[in-house]
């Protein structure tokens, strides 16, 4: 520093006497002058090769490394829950084109939390890994999760790279493995795993998931399994699956919390919906038509679960109907009757309810749901990009389950409060008093299903359908339908100040399931079609995947699989958009790694099939 | 230093103005080139039902032309014809925008807001030729979508394919493509109607000793069909009290009647009135006595029944 506040003296004292004589020598004496300077400071040790920022893998707490896996492991199967959920109507996608909306953005975040997160991470727990320092339990529970992720992604992206990828200096740009060898080696990976967890223990290890149970963590392994054996059409394998998740207590899943700061680690679903200037997620008219019935708790194939799932703001939607009841006998037909209210449309805050059906999806199921709901449920159809209008507290938000926000306890039968002056114009909206607000319900302490017991139940009865075993997939079914009804209705207890009176008691889940259950035994195996390609008669199929798709509620990975494994269910909504080209068979290769990697090209279109898809044809997806 | 200060000076406006190059590789330059298309403004559906058996019957829309020069570029209008073949049980007809007829410009007068607006149409007969289909490729149910296209004097023609939703519906409302039903009149002749009851005591419809029989709307005016029922009570006055003698007497298990339907009826609408004990079935044969429905013991349910032969 020293001779560079002398040199600068200098230089000050040169310009001052010469006064600008003649610019260029000053310039190029001053380029002389700081080449000299940098030469003067070359004295950097090249040859050190360790990063002083961070640690090297040896000096890696296997315990901190271990929590990252599983953290990396939980934000990819949210992206995967997220499309998939989208793909099945189960959430509601936004996006008239599905090339935009599954574009080389959709699956960014599993492959970079797979290639530069788990990977790597694994193998700097895998190489401190020694019978003086036994991390069995670290390596088996680290491998499932980046088996699955390996599944999930081909699932999702066919070839992708794995027996190149992570080895820099030999492979840096590494090219993609066939699809069903990345299957075959996820699976290598699971079964590696079941050994090295057998007889394990956590020991220093922060379990997320299981609190440490090796058992548990077998099971998920055997689940995964089985899930991919489903894919690959190997129904026997399903069907004669143990040791898999098949009760509630083993239930996979990530447990959020109630913290709001540092870190806030509530349910991104009540994060976006439980706050101050209202909700901000639009759910599917396709599940709640699935699930509310036509008249509410009036109709008997009301959903039971359907209070826990969503939170209505609101008793009408502008442009469709409600009920009310003529408790006081006002309009003077008797006491106790119930009425339809309909509702005249409102432009503001649902533009779409004064205007007339979209013409492709006229004369289809879709004409009554395409822009509103009835009994005041709020959503949007899938494919709806429209603008977002000032509707944050009357569209329908989360409910308890999964998100943690509050159990939907009013009634759709609100009691007529009018002087029959008008008879339409009820006063029931102030007395409403739904409506979300910062810590409300559960306070966001919900879940990230990854694997429930349900889900088992609902594969199992899948794979017996594929062999003809109608009995067992009966059996399955219901199984299926009650684990995830008493699992949903568990949650209720989260939301500690919910009005309960409207919550269904057990005889109302008893006969949902048995219509349910009396509905599939009737069915024939295969759909009836219309001549939109909707069911005039819902085959076996259909009515397996409509439960399954509720079951999923909250994630939904596996909704996108069901539908390339059967080509149903032919039920769903149509795209709001009348040309959105066609559905996705897989989706196109991260942005990031396309546009770094020359080995990989990246596709034009979403036809490439995964080698396990039997290219079946949904009509809904056909448009 | 004050040459120096110059100097930088310089240094810097050149600086500038060397950020201020258009260089139109800039992708800013590619969002602001943007063209303006054109739509056809829906005012009203004035009529979107054709009848097969009519070939008059027309799908009627009135629409408003805006462009970016407010009509200025507005050649002509397309219309178009899409079948959506709702009726798989006579095949699936695959009908891609055949052409029906073009509009010209000329035909559009200028509306209150200084837009060219115009009531457009096409007769059932034109919609069907430009088909090229049989008819009996046509059932009613099917539905004709009905697709506009608007072609600019600069040779840029727009359709229902170049719209997405925010322009379908809203401010332009714009779809291009709007869906007309297929309905036909019923064939002229005589429809006979075979009535079984199973217990052998006539029909108890909706009541639980009569009740009201098979209505028989031609436009208009009711014709009855019943086996008579033999009892009182509730029976009295209604259709199955033989007393009314509009229903059919019978031997308590079968009976026929004959309905005729005269030429120029425009619709016949078959109103089942329910089944009170699930004693009933029936049969309805067209006019050249082949079976259109059959309903067999307790399956009817009260409402309307599929009964069709269309008149060509």
């Amino acid at each position: 520093m020293k001779l560079r506040r002398n040199h600068f003296k200098i230089f000050a004292s040169y310009i001052k006497i010469t006064i600008m004589k003649n610019i260029y020598k000053f310039l190029i004496l001053t380029l002389v002058a700081t080449g000299t300077m940098f030469y003067s400071c070359e004295t950097i040790v090249l040859e050190e090769l360790t990063s002083p920022n961070a640690l090297s893998p040896s000096q890696a707490d296997p315990d901190l490394l271990l929590n990252s896996v599983q953290l990396a492991y939980r934000s990819s199967m949210v992206t995967f829950n997220n499309n998939g959920a989208d793909t099945g109507r189960i959430d509601m996608m936004f996006g008239t084109s599905y090339l935009n909306r599954f574009g080389g953005g959709t699956m960014n975040n599993p492959w970079t939390q797979l290639y530069s997160g788990m990977i790597p991470d694994i193998a700097a727990i895998e190489a401190q890994n020694s019978p003086d320092n036994d991390l069995s339990f670290h390596v088996g529970i680290a491998k499932i999760m980046q088996a699955d992720v390996m599944l999930q992604l081909v699932d999702w992206l066919g070839d992708i790279v794995f027996s190149q990828a992570n080895q820099p200096i030999e492979f840096p740009t590494p090219e993609v493995d066939d699809d069903a060898d990345v299957y075959a080696a996820a699976l290598a990976l699971l079964s590696e795993a079941n050994t090295l967890l057998n007889g394990a223990s956590a020991g220093t290890a922060t379990d997320l998931y299981f609190g440490g149970s090796a058992d548990s963590w077998m099971k998920l392994g055997n689940s995964i399994k089985m899930r991919a054996d489903l894919n690959m059409g190997n129904y026997s394998s399903v069907v004669n699956a143990s040791g898999v998740i098949d009760s509630t207590a083993d239930d996979f899943e990530f447990a959020y919390g109630t913290n709001q700061l540092s870190p806030d680690n509530r349910h991104p679903d009540y994060v976006a919906d439980y706050r101050s200037d209202g909700a901000n997620i639009y759910n599917s008219h396709w599940l709640m038509d699935v699930m509310i019935g036509d008249f509410g708790d009036l109709s008997a194939d009301t959903d039971p679960r359907r209070r826990y799932f969503w939170f209505r703001q609101i008793y009408i939607t502008p442009g469709n109907y409600s009920l009310t009841e003529d408790t006081n006998n006002i309009i003077g037909n008797g006491a106790g009757l119930v009425y339809f209210i309909n509702d005249a449309g409102n432009q503001e805050v649902l533009s779409c309810s004064v205007e007339s059906v979209l013409p492709h999806l006229e004369f289809t199921p879709d004409e009554v749901r395409w822009c509103s709901m009835h009994l005041g449920y709020w959503g949007r159809l899938h494919g709806n990009a429209r603008g977002i209008p000032p509707d944050n507290f009357s569209r329908t938000a989360q409910g308890v389950y999964p998100a943690g926000g509050k159990f939907d306890g009013n009634t759709d039968t609100w009691t007529y409060q009018n002087d029959n002056s008008d008879p339409f114009q009820i006063e029931i909206a102030p007395a409403w008093g739904q409506q979300v607000g910062f810590n409300l319900g559960g306070n966001g302490a919900g879940i990230e299903p990854m694997f429930l017991a349900s889900w088992t139940d609902f594969m199992k009865a899948e794979a017996n359908l594929q062999l003809g075993n109608t009995g067992a997939a009966a059996t399955y079914f219901e199984a299926g339908i009650r684990k995830s009804i008493a699992k949903v209705m568990s949650f209720g207890a989260l939301d500690a100040s919910a009005d309960m009176t409207y919550a269904p008691d057990a005889a109302a889940v008893d006969a949902f399931v048995a219509l349910k259950v009396a509905e599939f035994n009737a069915a024939p195996m295969a759909n009836v079609l219309d001549g939109n390609g909707f069911p005039s008669t819902k085959g076996k199929m259909e009515l397996l995947g409509e439960q399954y798709f509720v079951s999923q509620f909250g994630a939904g990975a596996d909704a996108f699989n069901f539908m390339r494994r059967t080509g149903l269910p032919a039920g769903m909504s149509r795209n709001f958009g009348a040309l959105p080209g066609d559905f996705p068979s897989t989706v196109l290769y991260p942005t990031g790694e396309v546009s770094a990697n020359p080995n990989i090209d990246q596709r034009t279109d979403l036809n490439t099939q995964v080698f396990w898809d039997p290219g079946l044809v949904n009509p809904a997806n056909n448009q | 230093m004050k040459n120096i200060m110059k100097f930088l000076s310089f240094l810097s406006i050149a600086v500038l103005l060397t950020a201020c190059d258009k260089n139109p590789d800039n992708v800013i330059y590619t969002v602001l080139d943007f063209e303006t298309g054109a739509v056809l403004r829906t005012l009203s559906v004035d009529a979107a039902v054709y009848n097969s058996s009519q070939p008059d019957s027309e799908f009627i829309v009135t629409v408003e032309e805006q462009d970016e020069q407010d009509g200025g570029l507005f050649e002509s209008v397309d219309m178009a014809v899409t079948l959506r073949d709702l009726t798989p049980g006579n095949g699936t007809s695959v009908v891609n925008s055949a052409h029906i007829k073009t509009i010209d410009a000329s035909a559009f007068t200028t509306g209150p807001v200084g837009l060219p607006r115009a009531t457009l149409s096409a007769t059932y007969a034109e919609a069907f030729g430009a088909m090229g289909l049989s008819p009996s490729d046509i059932e009613p149910g099917d539905v004709f979508s009905m697709e506009l296209y608007v072609n600019l004097t600069d040779g840029r023609r727009f359709g229902p394919g170049d719209v997405g939703t925010s322009v379908t519906g809203g401010f332009f409302s714009s779809p291009f493509a709007y869906n007309a039903l297929v309905t036909c009149s019923p064939a002229p002749g005589d429809y006979r109607v075979e009535m079984h009851d199973s217990f052998g005591d006539g029909w108890q419809t909706n009541t639980g000793s009569g009740g009201d029989g098979i209505h028989v709307d031609l436009d208009g005016t009711i014709v009855v069909v019943g086996l008579c029922s033999p009892y009182g009570g509730s029976n009295i006055g209604t259709d199955m009290d033989p007393a009314n003698g509009v229903c059919t007497p019978n031997n308590g298990y079968d009976g026929t009647q004959i309905v005729n339907i005269p030429a120029g009826t425009v619709s016949a609408l078959w109103n089942f009135p329910g089944d009170q004990y699930g004693e009933i079935s029936f049969e309805v044969y067209g006019t050249s006595d082949q079976l259109l429905l059959a309903v067999g013991l307790g399956e009817g349910i009260a409402g309307l029944l599929p009964v069709t032969e269309c008149a060509l």
